[in-house]
């Protein structure tokens, strides 16, 4: 791709886009991981359920926005019983324990979707068709309605935490489970609201993303590397942290992806960030180590 | 302190898995020989996890760098599997050193997830790099006459690779058994249990674990190497994210904190697999469910058992004596 100031301008705003996107499921991702203890292997798995959906629903019922509705609404129902039967028996212990039973997960959320799915990969068609021009270039506009959409779920969850009760128990037991209990905080309710909350968001970033690229059954692998070095780089339990490098990641590989194919270009931007691990191992916005 | 039982367990299945592969068809004989290269992919993770304390989810990564060194470096060593197998070890090795400099400052979860991300890069990478790894499909092991030493061996999923596999993963075990008695061995496992307190005890602690990590890659590059030569195949599927979480399932079935428990693993996984096969193409749907039911009932594997029924065992001494 030669390089002139509208490729770049084009590439920047997808690399926002995009991050909005990758935000959402790291939100997910980090608020397992901070409340739980739990690296969720699955929880791409759920992005790639919250994608199919949007593909049935298209094919079938031709109707996507309903998908939005419906993904997460599945995504959320189906989490409850995986909660009470898998995840919450692995809390508190070794952090490898919960790793193979989410890993479980992945196999049969994986499995299952190739089953009724089927290999090969297909293609959802945007429900808004054109552009607008701004900065010099026609950016897709349905592109830009589900960024919007996706930074609007990012504030009002941030708002959430931020402003009502709920959130306070939530921020409560991240900083200390013990605690929040002996002080009368529902840790168990607590505990499931973000395990739901973390489907729902992932099945609907899933939903979201499929006009954007190829639905496929394992779509969730490769949305795992960009999404914990999301985590990681933005610091373990740091939500604001993780958007902030989900922003920084899209970027960078909007900007590589002039010089490069999708797949090093996306490489790439996972390399850039590697030294930064080295300097700081738990992230931007982490505790120093 | 040597773990006597877990050794004897793991050569007498070594030992009964030649026996076996003698009376069987050429199928099993190349599934058996297959499931011996992977044996060495399950003690890896287990030696990495439990002795240089870095939950590798990228140990496919590493086994694959082995099994990508022997298909580069046939047509330049003519066939002679003592170097390819050295080649495969040195590439598990280097993999293994710039993976673990990367993950080693990090949190035990910091650097779980740091794997991740490099198991999920390599991957996207390999795939990109179809000249270099043949993508998908793969690239083929070249026509060679292979020897070892001078004694001509046939490539391929037949008995020859399966005793050569067998016999070095049995040297492995028993040099594992005989180290785990020396002082040094001593030192890693204070390394393991609390870093901080062994560095202030004048024990460089960070080499320790990146010298264990290391070996621990030089064991998977050459399960990898044993891999090329028993496939004549590789592709990147081999070092993929579901390959290491396989190799997680292999050692949490055999039991994580044992090395023994490897073998036990993988022979337990892929057998079922391999029978299952022939019923239902869902296998990665029934290894799902076996690894969920792995971590809620059997979290300690195969190898803790005995620990489990040695406190049932004390535990009625006790009541008897009272």
């Amino acid at each position: 791709m030669a390089f002139t100031w509208q490729v770049l301008a084009f590439q920047i705003v997808n690399g926002v886009v995009w991050a909005m996107f990758l935000g959402l499921i790291a939100l997910g991702l980090n608020a397992i991981f901070g409340l739980l203890g739990l690296l969720n292997m699955a929880h791409g798995a759920v992005y790639a359920i919250g994608a199919v959906i949007a593909w049935y629903m298209v094919h079938q019922l031709g109707s996507f926005w309903m998908a939005a509705i419906v993904a997460p609404a599945i995504a959320a129902a189906v989490s409850i019983p995986i909660y009470k039967l898998v995840l919450r028996p692995t809390i508190g212990k070794d952090m490898m324990i919960g790793l193979v039973a989410t890993s479980g997960l992945l196999f049969i959320i994986n499995d299952t979707l190739l089953a009724l799915y089927g290999g090969s990969p297909g293609l959802v068609q945007p429900p808004i068709a054109g552009g607008v021009r701004f900065l010099g270039i026609i950016y897709p506009t349905y592109r830009l309605v589900a960024a919007a959409l996706a930074a609007a779920i990012l504030i009002a969850f941030w708002l959430f935490l931020k402003s009502t009760a709920m959130g306070l128990w939530i921020r409560c037991v991240a900083q200390s489970p013990t605690l929040a209990m002996a002080s009368g905080v529902p840790v168990e309710r607590v505990y499931l609201i973000i395990v739901v909350l973390s489907a729902a968001l992932a099945a609907l970033a899933g939903v979201l993303v499929a006009p954007m690229t190829t639905v496929s059954h394992q779509m969730g692998l490769s949305i795992l590397g960009p999404a914990f070095i999301v985590v990681v780089v933005g610091g373990l339990g740091s939500l604001g942290g993780a958007v902030a490098a989900a922003i920084l990641m899209g970027i960078a590989r909007g900007v590589l992806s002039i010089y490069l194919p999708p797949t090093y270009a996306e490489v790439g931007a996972i390399a850039l960030f590697l030294p930064l691990l080295l300097l700081r191992p738990n992230g931007i916005f982490g505790a120093r180590s | 302190m040597r773990d006597t039982v877990g050794l004897i367990v793991s050569l007498s299945i070594l030992l009964a898995t030649c026996l076996l592969a003698t009376l069987i068809g050429e199928f099993w004989t190349g599934v058996l020989a297959r499931c011996v290269t992977w044996m060495f992919l399950a003690i890896s993770f287990t030696l990495a996890y439990s002795y240089a304390n870095i939950p590798s989810v990228a140990q496919a990564t590493v086994f694959g760098a082995g099994a990508y060194a022997v298909i580069w470096a046939a047509p330049a060593i003519a066939g002679n599997i003592a170097l390819m197998l050295l080649a495969s070890m040195i590439a598990g090795g280097a993999v293994a050193l710039v993976f673990g400099l990367l993950v080693l400052r990090m949190s035990h979860s910091g650097a779980a997830i740091g794997t991740i991300i490099l198991a999920v890069a390599f991957s996207m990478l390999g795939n990109a790099a179809i000249g270099l790894t043949g993508g998908t499909d793969g690239l083929p092991l070249a026509s060679e006459a292979f020897h070892l030493f001078g004694i001509p061996i046939t490539a391929g999923p037949n008995i020859g690779m399966l005793l050569l596999g067998a016999v070095l993963l049995a040297i492995l075990l028993a040099g594992f058994w005989y180290i785990s008695g020396r002082r040094i061995w001593r030192i890693v496992r204070a390394v393991q249990q609390n870093a901080l307190r062994a560095q202030v005890l004048g024990y460089n602690a960070v080499a320790y674990r990146i010298a264990i990590y290391v070996i621990s890659g030089c064991i998977a590059g050459l399960g990898g190497g044993l891999y090329a030569l028993v496939s004549r195949h590789v592709a990147i599927e081999t070092i993929g994210l579901s390959m290491s979480l396989k190799s997680i399932l292999w050692a949490a079935v055999g039991g994580i904190s044992s090395i023994y428990g490897g073998p036990i693993g993988v022979l337990a996984i892929q057998l079922a697999s391999e029978v299952l096969l022939r019923w239902t193409v869902r296998v990665d749907l029934i290894i799902g469910l076996m690894l969920v039911a792995v971590a809620l009932w059997l979290p300690q594997g195969v190898m803790g058992l005995r620990t489990r029924n040695a406190n049932w065992i004390s535990t009625i001494k006790q009541w008897r004596r009272t």
